[in-house]
């Protein structure tokens, strides 16, 4: 299959690069013209200003570096060879750029005398300090993804953007992706996740769009190699010119361009492995069936007499009972990954391009859980005339896994377990995973029958799934193309011609079409799966198949007019335009039972209880937008932006009404003043650059339900049976006025640089409102249905993040630099839809508190106190719980857990029901970010990075499992201490069959503080000097990652994202672990 | 796996478009809403015309069977629980519970007004959408049928909204918007006589036309569609008969009444009672066993009732349910009143006190072969003491194995519910109705004949006429007829029996039977009097016949709010556990029933009388 692809890739693109050849054929015969508008140079008055030029660790002088003016084009020079320059330039200039290869640049405020402050440049080993363009709203970019191993970028956002983006890897499985928050949690039900805009193409991330397999995220950013990424920008501010989609941040993606028209190729391979992730600590043979065999007196069972307790070593059935499996050997190994990459840049006056071609094989330490991933990119830059520029932008990828289910399960009336991952944990380990025969165990042939060591016991609960699978036996029988299978692709092709009129006016239309594809086939095999109960269809089922084919197409229209020009001190430019997106996502969901055997896998209508759901979401949306850009003197700068959205997800009468839809209209306006570019502050010792910056912005979030301005009917089946008729009935009552959710953001920030440049601090605080969240709210009762999404409610954010980085050794041979940042929010609800208090949400098991003056997400339970040791303890406190009918009064017996009956309540004193529940713990954490550090030895690097959180609490429902005591599923060993005989002192509750007593609900005994400290990435690089023919340069790199966690928290691994949404945050449902692995990389200059 | 071909050739055309509209950019803004309006696949848009040909329009009528199920359990459990002839059991659920003692809750899922809207706007659409001109090519009204079949959706669903509630808000336009829905006020709250005024005048003009003009769809999953909708006569004696309030408005129900039961099927037809009995002897000797009647008591002999359709079938109108659970629309009845393996074999509701109290205040009378009247023993067991449809409705067994639990419970089942469908009208309630209406508009006798021998012209001019005046006498003989060749009662030589007095389908040979005679009185305002003791045993004759049927509650409110006596309903509430445990039942009941305030159901503050 992947030939097929790669063949269609070639002829997609061998057009572009023949139309290039060609271009380079005609420019052989006939003399080309110099395409390039040269900008008039306008003619202000000059003075001249004197420096020097030194290396700052060396102080000695850097001839050949370019000083030129800031925000003035065409005022530069070189500096001579004792480092001193002498510069022309405009007065009303008041800083210039130094800039030298292999040096980082800096920018100096000019004094009011002829005479400046030398300027000192850094190494380039260093991270750069400054960039060439102004920085209004605070951005912050990371650049340098040249020794990742990362499959997505977002691992990179993490371990360079730290506390400027709170990002949570989802789990370990391979560019599996993560979540982002940027500026807190800004929405409540709907995504608060930010807006990706790949090379000014916003690409749609399918946030809360479904998929077969538990633990998979479709990440759409999978689809981008870390490597042909050229930077990365966070837009925390200033999103209003993203209007109704900025709400929730801004990711700003580059891939890399072609800079040189000498052509440069860069290969590069990489090749590492992934250890095994750490494990809990589970009970061995001996103390399971000593588990089980308890449990079992609680099943109300007569018997006493069961195979798996019969200790002679004689008997028949022995064997078969007393093996000691570790499962996880079977489910996990040491994984192997391997990276490809090829990019060819090159080009001449007319058209350059940048070609990458990039493979990815990424095996998962779970077995069965590889991804194999093909790139290719080719962005081109054309001059076609003088006055027109085409950039002609093509890209495609493809990602296959195999893949099964992973972690715990949601619950089990549904199924029995179903994940490998989780029944390595749960699975019986006096049990054997290869078939029993005649009194020996096959050494070849797992096992495949049903577990029957609780046939007996159970036989009066048909409907209770008990029986585990093999998890060995249902890798093997899962195995296959046509079976368990993800793949997902993305083509992109955009085509940006731009018309320059004169030097100061331009049209540029950016066109661009985006397909994922997205295909997705799941299988539980009859081999290695028990038969289990599924509660929906009221009967046992053998196996059960699922397949999902989703494609969204998106055609974005962008059309921008841009005019900028310069009256002495004061510089303008104004670009506006309007974006229109299409887009239309379509969806195919089908599940099936009984396929009757492994050999035929399909999905088919005459499967039991086949069914099929789907959508089709058509969406679109106008944009108009404008930005304009002042600044006086290169000191003060303005940004304002304004836009206004329409969209097909809007109501009617939302917002400003005009020509029969509604609009929304986001402001923002941002505010710079380089305080260093004050004559009086040029020079000034210690202080090198200092800006400070305040803003306000209003952007929104149009994540509003497909349908939910609109009434519809929906086809409902109208009696099960033969000749069954369906009919059509109210399915949505339209919201006229459903409208964006609006966040209006206020941030002040300092950027400052001191001493010699030697220490960076860049300060961000910002406060914000988002007001109209979109809530599922009741309707009015006579529109006969339930809920329609609604606007109301409110919350806040506030929150700074702060990062230093500081270069404590800047000799010759030795660079060191150090640096951290600090995250910090704060959540506040201030307001729910409807007047409500509060808002409850179950997942998991947990209740989901949102609560008005409190954060979002909280986590909402019962707080426990230890057990009763004795009978007496129990009843002296008077506990009880009350059954379903209202009546029955059952009370808490020693061994059961000491709930705290928290509420009061005179008329029934002693009743542990819901009322008793507080808040016992909160997702958020306190602060959050990365610690970074580099040593450089001549051309040896090691750059070590952190990352942290700190202050979260986590709901390990993957504990919550395994230390239920209340299911035959192999426990952790924290259950030898568990409540057996009266008198005894613990705190693990006694374990029963059903947990009647509901001594496993959720409760702070599954809360967990979350809190971590990771060695994230050990990298070591070296630059090898060539200057051979063909090979210019050769980079030999190897690097560790997750060396270690600093944690308190028992379970694998404390960094986890089992959703995107904001409701969910902190969940633990045992997914895979992020573990150890180590890189080896090499990269080639030719 | 993806396919370029796809890929290139599908999205062609889309591509084109994209890159022409990114030219044309400045494109006016007039058509903003068409360019913001969005087509599904997967759903119809309301803004979007449908309901203009015959197969929306069917399905729009299936959407609203659909919406229907909805409210079929409660419109027993309404009915019933708050009634006295059942008792909740200690596994009735806490919702069940509340509605026995008065006590609904705002989340009780019984207690939710919206669905009752969900049909009601559903309905609405379809009678202000559907194009009723347009014709097919036979020059037929296709859309008509459906028309009148949705407007008696309405009006009966409507009716229930009423009654559980006291009031409703009057919605006829569809509502299309959350805006609309919320301005609640804009629509009129009427009361119980209001609307059934309003909705009579609503479905008047529909009949004759419609009267027993259905869509036909035929059997859907087995089920006659023929039963799923509601005969316009008899909702619109329904609705008469809770608007009346004069003896004129009485006498158009009886009319309504009857105008069903002559033409339901065809011109010159009958619609009898039927001469099915529950009987202590086949062949009008005397029972050599008292404990062992002869047709089949406790196997649902009268209670169960065919779902089948014909021209002499009992049952009129239902309301279809799936078979399973995991099916979505199903039916929790059956396992509310009878052990299943559903509920561990408990059921939440059991037959009470009063029921038994009034099964066996009856007489069941035989009359010999040698025309001697006999009276069956009293003191049986298994409720086999006077009226028998008890005992057949209801069975118990003690001592059962649960074998799911091993343990041994009280088997019960109330052979009414049986089937996945639920039964809300009947030929006998169409009959005792009558039987009400005709009582009030001031003829106890024509009612009482209804109940005791049954109705045929033979006997109407025997017991009837005599006793009213000429002009009340031709105006019966020139309304009602009911053919003696049609209706034929026991012991016509000529014909086999076709109809019979309700009562005796569960006490024997009534017209025989001393304990059940007209009531002879002297006094100037016999009349008056006449009409309250009839009124009695036409109530005490529902309690019989369609006990568990969810009728008694409404029977009850009816009576006791023509009455103008709360206490006709509240005492009897009082006294579900028989006279000696009133105070009991009243300390647990913490409403005051003697207000009719606390007789209906309240929601959020926004619907319901209830206090």
């Amino acid at each position: 299959m992947k030939r097929y692809i790669l063949f269609g890739l070639s002829l997609l693109m061998a057009f572009p690069l023949s139309v290039a050849a060609q271009d380079e054929d005609v420019d052989e015969e006939v003399e080309a013209p110099v395409r390039k508008a040269v900008p008039k140079k306008k003619q202000y008055e000059t003075r001249t200003v004197k420096g020097r030029v030194v290396d700052a660790s060396t102080n000695q002088p850097l001839s050949g570096a370019i000083v030129q003016a800031v925000e003035f084009e065409g005022y530069s020079v070189l500096t001579e060879d004792d480092g001193t320059y002498e510069l022309k330039l405009p007065i009303f200039a008041t800083s210039v750029y130094v800039s030298s290869p292999d040096y980082n640049a800096v920018r100096i405020g000019l004094s009011r005398d002829e005479q400046q402050v030398d300027a000192r440049l850094h190494t380039a080993t260093f991270d750069a300090d400054y960039s060439k363009d102004m920085n209004v709203r605070s951005d912050y970019t990371a650049s340098d993804f040249k020794y990742t191993n990362a499959l997505n970028i977002k691992d990179e956002i993490q371990k360079q953007l730290g506390a400027f983006a709170y990002t949570q890897n989802h789990n370990a499985t391979p560019g599996v992706g993560g979540v982002i928050f940027l500026r807190g949690l800004n929405s409540l039900n709907v995504n608060a996740q930010p807006l990706v805009v790949i090379d000014d193409v916003i690409i749609d991330q399918q946030y809360g769009r479904p998929v077969v397999h538990e633990g998979l995220y479709n990440d759409i950013l999978s689809n981008v190699n870390p490597a042909d990424i050229e930077s990365v920008t966070v837009l925390r501010n200033g999103t209003a010119l993203y209007g109704a989609k900025g709400g929730n941040g801004v990711i700003l993606i580059k891939t890399k361009r072609s800079h040189s028209m000498a052509t440069r190729i860069t290969a590069s391979a990489s090749a590492g492995i992934t250890l095994e992730p750490k494990y809990l600590s589970m009970m061995n043979a001996s103390q399971y069936r000593t588990y089980a065999s308890d449990l079992l007196k609680t099943t109300g069972t007569r018997l006493s007499d069961f195979q798996f307790l019969n200790e002679n070593p004689s008997y028949y059935y022995y064997n078969l009972y007393h093996n000691d499996t570790d499962w996880k050997d079977l489910v996990y190994r040491t994984a192997v990954t391997q990276n490809y990459g090829i990019n060819v840049e090159g080009g001449d006056a007319v058209a350059n391009y940048n070609l990458s071609v990039g493979y990815t094989m990424a095996q998962s330490s779970l077995k069965e859980n590889d991804l194999s991933r093909l790139n290719i990119r080719f962005n081109t830059d054309i001059s076609v005339t003088s006055r027109l520029d085409l950039k002609f932008d093509a890209s495609f990828s493809n990602q296959t896994r195999s893949l099964r289910d992973d972690g715990a399960p949601s619950g089990y009336d549904e199924r029995t377990p179903t994940s490998p991952s989780f029944l390595a944990y749960a699975k019986s380990p006096f049990l054997n995973a290869y078939s029993f025969g005649r009194g020996l165990f096959s050494d070849s042939k797992w096992e495949i029958a049903d577990e029957a060591y609780l046939d007996q016991a159970l036989s009066n609960y048909p409907q209770y799934n008990w029986r585990l699978g093999n998890p060995a036996a249902l890798n093997e029988y899962a195995e296959g193309e046509n079976k368990n299978r993800f793949e997902n692709s993305m083509l992109n092709i955009a085509v940006t011609p731009k018309f320059t009129f004169n030097p100061h006016l331009a049209l540029q239309e950016h066109f661009s079409y985006n397909l994922v594809n997205t295909n997705e086939k799941y299988y539980l095999p009859v081999n290695g799966m028990p038969a289990y109960y599924v509660a929906s269809v009221g009967a046992k089922r053998e196996n059960e198949v699922r397949s999902l084919f989703s494609r969204q197409s998106s055609i974005m229209s962008d059309t921008r007019l841009m005019w900028n020009n310069r009256y002495n001190a004061h510089s303008i430019g104004v670009f506006g335009g309007v974006r229109i997106m299409w887009e239309s996502f379509k969806l195919n969901n089908q599940m099936g039972y009984n396929t009757g055997s492994d050999k035929t896998p399909f999905m088919s209508s005459s499967l039991l209880n086949a069914s099929t759901v789907g959508n089709t979401d058509n969406w679109n949306s106008i944009t108009w937008y404008a930005q304009a850009d002042y600044n006086y003197l290169g000191r003060y700068y303005l940004q304002a932006n304004l836009t206004m959205d329409g969209s097909s997800r809007f109501g009617p009468d939302a917002g400003l009404k005009l020509l029969k839809a509604g609009w929304g209209i986001f402001p923002g306006v941002q505010a710079s003043w380089v305080v260093t570019n004050e004559p009086w502050m040029a020079g000034v010792k210690g202080i090198n650059y200092l800006r400070l910056t305040a803003g306000f912005d209003v952007s929104g979030n149009d994540d509003i339900d497909y349908n939910a301005a609109r009434s519809y009917f929906r086809a409902r089946q109208f009696l099960q049976g033969g000749d069954r008729a369906s009919g059509l009935s109210f399915d949505g009552i339209g919201n006229d006025e459903i409208q964006w959710e609006t966040t209006r953001r206020f941030n002040v920030g300092m950027e400052a640089h001191f001493i010699d440049n030697r220490l960076a601090l860049n300060l961000n605080y910002f406060r914000s409102t988002t007001d109209n969240l979109l809530t599922y709210q009741a309707l009015g009762y006579l529109s006969g249905l339930e809920q329609n999404w609604s606007n109301g409610g409110k919350l806040q954010n506030e929150g700074f993040d702060v990062s230093f980085t500081a270069k404590v050794l800047a000799l010759k041979d030795w660079q060191w630099q150090l640096g951290a940042s600090v995250g910090h929010y704060k959540n506040k609800i201030t307001e729910l839809a409807d007047g409500a208090q509060e808002l409850m949400t179950t997942a998991y098991g947990a209740t989901i508190l949102t609560r008005v003056g409190q954060a979002a997400n909280l986590f909402y339970g019962y707080r426990t106190n230890g057990v009763y040791a004795t009978a007496a303890d129990a009843a002296r406190e008077g506990l009880y719980i009350l059954g379903s009918n209202g009546i029955t009064q059952t009370p808490f017996q020693a061994g059961d857990m000491r709930f705290v009956d928290l509420y009061d309540d005179a008329r029934y004193p002693g009743r542990i029901d819901e009322n008793d529940r507080t808040v016992i713990g909160d997702p958020n954490p306190d602060i959050y970010g990365n610690i970074f550090t580099s040593l450089t030895w001549k051309r040896l690097k090691l750059d070590v990075r952190f990352n942290y959180s700190l202050g979260n609490d986590v709901y390990n429902y993957m504990r919550a499992q395994l230390e239920g005591g209340s299911r035959f599923m192999n426990q952790t060993t924290n259950l030898l201490q568990r409540w057996q005989i009266e008198g005894q002192q613990t705190d693990v509750p006694r374990i029963s069959f059903q947990d009647e007593m509901g001594n496993s609900r959720f409760s702070d005994r599954w809360i967990e503080d979350g809190s971590y400290l990771r060695l994230k990435t050990v990298t070591l690089s070296y630059n090898l000097p060539l200057n051979s023919q063909f090979i210019q340069g050769l980079q030999f790199w190897i690097q560790a990652n997750n060396v270690f966690t600093l944690t308190r928290y028992l379970g694998s691994d404390p960094e986890f994202a089992s959703t995107g949404s904001v409701l969910g945050q902190g969940i633990d449902l045992g997914q895979l672990p992020q573990s150890r692995s180590i890189v080896a990389g090499v990269k080639i200059n030719l | 796996m993806i396919s370029f071909k796809n890929i290139y050739f599908s999205k062609a055309g889309r591509l084109c478009c994209g890159i022409a509209a990114a030219f044309l950019v400045t494109v006016s803004f007039s058509s903003c809403d068409d360019f913001f309006e969005q087509d599904s696949d997967h759903v119809i848009f309301a803004d979007k015309d449908h309901l203009n040909n015959a197969v929306d329009t069917m399905y729009s009528v299936v959407g609203i069977m659909n919406k229907l199920q909805a409210l079929a359990d409660r419109t027993i459990l309404l009915g019933e629980v708050r009634g006295d002839l059942v008792e909740v059991t200690d596994e009735a659920s806490a919702d069940l519970r509340q509605i026995a003692l008065f006590e609904v809750g705002d989340s009780n899922v019984y207690n939710q007004p919206r669905d009752y809207y969900a049909v009601i706007n559903n309905c609405n659409y379809f009678i202000a959408k559907a194009d009723t001109a347009l014709k097919n090519n036979r020059d037929e009204y296709i859309f008509r049928r459906e028309y009148a079949a949705v407007k008696a959706y309405r009006a009966w669903t409507y009716l229930q909204l009423a009654l559980a509630y006291g009031q409703v808000r009057y919605v006829t336009d569809p509502i299309l918007t959350k805006q609309d829905a919320d301005r609640e006020d804009s629509y009129p709250l009427l009361g119980i006589k209001d609307l059934c005024t309003r909705l009579v005048a609503d479905l008047e003009p529909l009949v004759p036309t419609y009267a027993n003009d259905f869509p036909g769809y035929g059997s859907i999953a087995g089920v006659n569609t023929r039963l799923l909708y509601f005969p316009l006569y008899v909702m619109l004696g329904e609705l008469q008969l809770w608007a009346a309030s004069s003896k004129e408005d009485y006498w158009k129900a009886a009319v309504f009444y009857y105008n069903y039961l002559s033409t339901r099927n065809g011109i010159n037809t009958a619609y009898t009672t039927g001469n099915d009995q529950l009987l202590w002897t086949t062949d009008n000797s005397l029972p050599t066993s008292w404990n062992r009647p002869a047709t089949g008591i406790g196997n649902g002999y009268l209670a169960y009732v065919s779902e089948s359709y014909g021209t002499n079938t009992e049952l009129i109108t239902m309301i279809a349910g799936d078979s399973a659970r995991v099916d979505g629309n199903y039916s929790e009845l059956r396992n509310i009143f009878n052990s299943t393996t559903y509920n561990d074999y408990k059921p939440s509701l059991q037959p009470s006190r009063a029921i038994q109290d009034i099964s066996e205040a009856q007489y069941y009378c035989f009359v010999t072969d040698d025309e001697d009247t006999l009276y069956a023993q009293r003191e049986l067991s298994k409720n086999l003491t006077g009226d028998l449809r008890l005992a057949d409705a209801w069975f118990t067994q003690e001592n059962v194995l649960n074998v799911d639990r091993n343990e041994r419970v009280t088997y019960q089942s109330i052979e009414k519910y049986r089937s996945r469908n639920v039964h809300i009208w009947r030929r006998q309630m169409v009959y005792l109705h009558m039987a009400e209406a005709l009582n009030r508009a001031g003829y106890p006798r024509f009612a009482f004949e209804i109940l005791q021998e049954g109705l045929s012209d033979k006997n109407i001019a025997r017991d009837v006429l005599p006793y009213y005046s000429q002009s009340d006498s031709t105006r019966i003989v020139n309304t009602f007829s009911f053919p003696s060749t049609l209706y034929v009662l026991a012991k016509d030589p000529t014909y086999t029996q076709n109809t019979q007095g309700i009562h005796s389908r569960g006490s024997g040979n009534s017209a025989a039977s001393q304990y059940y005679q007209f009531p002879e009185f002297t006094t100037a305002d016999s009349l008056e009097l006449q009409i309250d003791s009839i009124e009695k045993l036409i109530v005490t004759e529902g309690a019989l016949e369609f006990a568990f049927e969810g009728q008694r509650y409404y029977d009850l409110m009816r009576v006791a709010l023509r009455r103008n006596d709360p206490a006709f309903l509240a005492d009897r509430i009082y006294a579900r556990r028989g006279q000696a445990h009133v105070a009991e039942v009243k300390s647990e009941i913490k409403k005051n029933l003697y207000d009719t305030s606390s007789w209906y159901l309240s929601w959020k503050g926004k619907l319901g009388l209830g206090k």
